[in-house]
């Protein structure tokens, strides 16, 4: 092969490896500890502890062991150290204008640093992996597969982000500032994204949701940690486990990230390719970037500290209209904007004169931009404040008060479709509420009302509103019928049943009925639990299920599970909710229980057979607290304590205490 | 060897090199000098294949440099601030460019070795004193047995000694092998010393390109005195660089050729007439001296 065409230098090769063995040999030691080290560790303990009892084997514990461990956490951290010290190179004016005379191609150069970084990233993790099928082998409990998807995970995630690493470091002269690009592409669609929820949450009626477990493909770190992860279940009762069922993450995606992860090194390397030997010491290095940095960053930051100051304005003064928030917001923006875009000129010129006609007329025709940008969200020119999905569209709908209802029947979908529809009839009247309710400096306590629909293309859209009490002296004519119909909706006895006690509420055992008996003489322990009851396990569960029907009783007479808008945000009436905790285990192993809770968060858990209900009662609810007292669960009503009761109880104690 | 055609080179507003072209014969040594920001470096980049220009063409042997690694092989460089790599002791160096020049000479880079006793072979190089790491580079770069060095301050930081052991073995190497040098110095004396050809740049333009002899020969430093005070009028066609009058006996700088000159002054009867050779260094000043060079007024 001609040398110019040549993608390899063994010389280079040698002293690359001689630069970065060391930091291979560290990750191998980290890895051993946190690996092999920590498991055998384990094991020891089961083995000395008989935790390997009831069905519960080693090649169990090994898996779930895999399955908990970290992957692309060792990828993107092992990436930018090892391209960092492979690249410094192209840092320094005298390294990288020696390195470049050497007779060796820039593609040499190039490919040949990155066959160390994968040599480098690659082999630990390899090793590792030989060693903990050894181990597995050796304990009898060899988990290749959960292993080895293990060990594919990772290094697809490395190569990935080792590609990510090469092209923030083509993107820049200096060192810091590659640091910084790698961290700001890792999360760059997240932070945009954060941003413009920021803004929309100031300017738009029932946006502003971000929840972490949502971060999409362009966020790999935090993708492929939720995506591909192994995920395992125990199968069995308690008692005694039978198998381990283990579901694998998309191995789709980790092609996919192969396929992006090649991609994105072509692109580095044709920055490299272009990339001037003079740019070293420069904050960017590609002239194509220099406008999108500006832009970008002149945008995205003061856009984010005019949220923040705009919230921080809100916080101090209730009688902040949603007018004034927006036009504090758009001001700020632009005013900072204006300011950075500046300070943006200054750093990439690398001078303080950049006040000339040519940057002013460019400045002046970005916060131009930035004002339309904003009056496209003031103005809802893409219809997302008023938009609700069309049934087809949607897997499952949710509403979430006081508790989480996923709703998948099309029926419920469309009544979920409806109230939320006939909410956003006049967004003017919520809009303004909370101003509204705080008018004369008399703060009405606020909760928030959300829509969750999960779409059929597996996108979510969320919208969260303000909501005060029903019955609060704010709470106009139009603001009722706006929410009333939400409330009718999820304080129906059925729908209460169906949701918060789950799908299996007509059709299970009650495996378990708890409440706390408090007392005062208690003292320090306060709570005490009835003694077990010298019966068989029907007759428990008969004595269980008499206490369930009272709480159905209750919930059918609208006693227990209410949501009413501007309480705190577990629903607690203190005046009335006892202080005593209640729960039972309702169970039903033909039939998964659906978990209206983790569905509405989107934590994918494998199918569970049982569930704890926790509840907190209160002084209306007859039937469960007379059943639990004739069922010998608690000893009287003398042994409820209400949250307020508690808390002055509480008080007094503590002052008795501090004062001794 | 060495053919650099209209080479043009920004940074941002600031040209460093404006329209450049120059052209160095093989076996050739060739000085390149200028002042301070002339373009000598950014030169010598682009000859090393570190710069790319922005027009005109970089050719050694015909080809173009940049990204040309086979031609590099044929070509060492030891420039103003060396680099070495970080651990790396002159045994590991000598390794390295071994691996990557084919034609690295390990017999020869030992016996070079031998005429800088004081270099320790196993002790980092970052280490050593700045002369130690020139004396370094020089014998990596001698050892790669290349058909081109290019030299930016080679014997800056070295003692006479080394200067004159260091020059020695380049010139052995032009004698035996046809080794193409180009040099670039703010030490002149040395290079009239050394170099058989010398090109003078200043503001990113090559002003003159000549063998030394020729250059020398080329401006001459002709005393003369007349009976009276004020001296006669010289003919046109003589090009007076510089004149310093001290009473009646007066200093010309005088470009062209000598003998033309001193024909014509002799018409001018003159009492005393002597025509002197001219260092390169004083060359330099007389000639960018016309070139408005700030040190020009100094010397007056």
């Amino acid at each position: 092969m001609r040398l110019e065409k040549s993608l390899f230098n063994m010389a280079l090769f040698k002293k690359n490896i001689s630069r970065t063995w060391l930091l291979g040999l560290a990750y191998v030691l980290a890895l051993t500890i946190i690996m092999p080290i920590q498991y055998l560790l384990r094991y020891n303990y089961n083995v000395e502890k008989n935790g390997f009892v009831a069905g519960y084997t080693p090649q169990m514990d090994l898996t779930w062991f895999m399955a908990d461990a970290s992957n692309s956490e060792y990828g993107f951290g092992i990436a930018i150290v090892v391209v960092a010290i492979t690249f410094w190179y192209l840092f320094n004016k005298r390294d990288s204008y020696m390195m470049h005379a050497f007779p060796v191609s820039r593609r040499s150069l190039f490919f040949t640093g990155l066959l160390t970084c994968i040599i480098v990233s690659f082999v630990p993790v390899l090793l590792i992996s030989i060693i903990m099928s050894i181990i597995g082998l050796a304990t009898g409990g060899a988990s290749y597969g959960v292993i080895w998807y293990w060990a594919f995970t990772v290094l697809v995630s490395t190569l990935l982000f080792i590609s990510i690493a090469l092209f923030a470091m083509m993107c820049t002269g200096q060192l810091i500032t590659a640091i910084c690009f790698y961290v700001g592409i890792n999360f760059l669609c997240f932070l945009m994204e954060a941003a413009f929820r920021m803004l929309a949450k100031r300017l738009m009626l029932g946006l502003g949701y971000i929840q972490m477990k949502h971060f999409n493909a362009l966020t790999p770190l935090i993708f492929i940690k939720n995506a591909c992860d192994i995920k395992v279940m125990l199968r069995g009762s308690t008692e005694a486990y039978d198998y381990i069922d283990i579901q694998y993450g998309s191995t789709w995606y980790l092609f996919a990230y192969l396929a992006a992860s090649v991609v994105i090194t072509i692109v580095a390397y044709i920055l490299y390719k272009r990339k001037q030997n003079e740019t070293v010491h420069e904050f960017i290095a590609v002239p194509l970037f220099k406008p999108l940095f500006t832009i970008g960053a002149s945008f995205f930051i003061p856009l984010v500290l005019a949220c923040f100051a705009s919230s921080f304005v809100f916080k101090i003064k209730y009688e902040y209209t949603y007018g004034t928030r927006f036009a504090v917001t758009v001001i700020l923006s632009l005013v900072l904007g204006v300011a950075f875009f500046f300070a943006n000129q200054m750093m990439i010129e690398k001078t303080f004169r950049v006040f000339n006609m040519k940057k002013i007329i460019q400045c002046a025709a970005f916060t131009l931009l930035s004002l339309v940008i904003f009056m496209c969200f003031r103005l809802d020119v893409a219809n997302i404040e008023g938009r609700v999905p069309e049934s087809e569209d949607i897997e499952w709908a949710a509403i979430q008060g006081t508790y989480s209802m996923v709703f998948t029947d099309a029926d419920d979908i469309n009544k979920v479709r409806e109230v939320h529809n006939n909410l956003l009839k006049d967004k003017g009247e919520l809009r303004d509420l909370v101003h509204n309710s705080n008018r004369n400096n008399k703060y009405e306590p606020y909760s928030e009302l959300t829509f969750k629909y999960k779409l059929k293309n597996g996108e979510y859209l969320v919208r969260v509103y303000e909501v005060i009490d029903t019955e609060a002296e704010a709470a106009s004519a139009t603001y009722l019928s706006a929410v009333q119909p939400v409330l009718d909706f999820i304080n129906k006895p059925e729908v209460i049943k169906e949701h918060v006690l789950g799908n299996i509420w007509d059709d299970c055992t009650v495996k378990d009925v708890s409440i706390s008996n408090i007392t005062k003489k208690n003292g320090a322990g306060w709570a005490a639990y009835a003694a077990d009851f010298d019966i068989t396990k029907s007759q428990m569960e008969s004595k269980n299920k008499r206490v369930y029907n009272a709480l159905l009783k209750d919930i059918d007479d609208g006693n227990l599970f209410i949501t009413h808008f501007g309480d705190d945000v577990f629903g607690y009436d203190y005046n009335i909710t006892y202080y005593n905790d209640f729960s039972l285990i309702i169970s039903n192993q033909r039939e998964a229980y659906f978990s209206d809770e983790s569905t509405f968060k989107g934590v994918d858990l494998p199918p569970i057979y049982e569930q704890t209900i926790n509840a907190s009662l209160n002084t209306r609810c007859e039937n469960t607290i007379d059943a639990l007292i004739e069922e010998g669960f608690l000893e009287s009503k003398d042994s409820l304590i209400k949250k307020t009761d508690y808390q002055s109880y509480y008080d007094s104690t503590k002052e008795e205490y501090e004062s001794r | 060897m060495i053919e650099v055609k209209n080479v043009t080179k920004k940074f941002g507003d600031f040209i460093a090199l404006d329209d450049f072209s120059m052209h160095v014969e093989r076996g050739a040594i060739y000085g390149l000098v200028g002042p301070n920001g002339a373009g000598k470096t950014t030169l010598i980049r682009h000859l090393c294949g570190v710069f790319k220009q922005d027009a005109g063409e970089v050719l050694i042997d015909g080809q173009n440099v940049f990204e040309n690694a086979a031609l590099k092989q044929k070509m060492t460089i030891i420039p103003d601030d060396i680099f070495y790599f970080i651990q790396s002791n002159t045994k590991d160096l000598m390794k390295f460019y071994k691996d990557m020049y084919p034609s690295f000479d390990e017999a020869y880079f030992n016996k070079i070795a031998s005429c800088f006793p004081t270099i320790d072979m196993k002790k980092v190089v970052r280490s050593l004193s700045k002369g130690m790491q020139k004396q370094v580079a020089f014998m990596l770069a001698i050892a790669a047995r290349p058909e081109l060095m290019i030299l930016d301050e080679p014997v800056d930081g070295l003692d006479p000694v080394m200067r004159r052991q260091i020059w020695s073995l380049i010139m052995a190497d032009v004698a035996e092998t046809g080794l193409t040098v180009l040099v670039s110095s703010h030490n002149l004396r040395e290079l009239e010393d050394v170099c058989d050809h010398v090109g003078i740049m200043n503001n990113g333009k090559l002003l003159i390109e000549r063998s030394l002899d020729d250059l020398q020969t080329s401006v001459t430093k002709i005393q003369i005195a007349f009976d009276n005070d004020e001296m006669p009028k010289l003919p046109s066609d003589i090009e007076v660089l510089r004149k310093i009058s001290n009473g009646r006996v007066h200093t010309l700088i005088v470009k062209g050729e000598p003998h033309v000159a001193e024909r014509e002054i002799a018409k001018l009867n003159p009492i005393l007439m002597d025509v002197l050779p001219l260092t390169l260094e004083e060359i330099f000043i007389y000639e960018l001296g016309g070139e408005n060079y700030a040190v020009r007024e100094i010397i007056i």
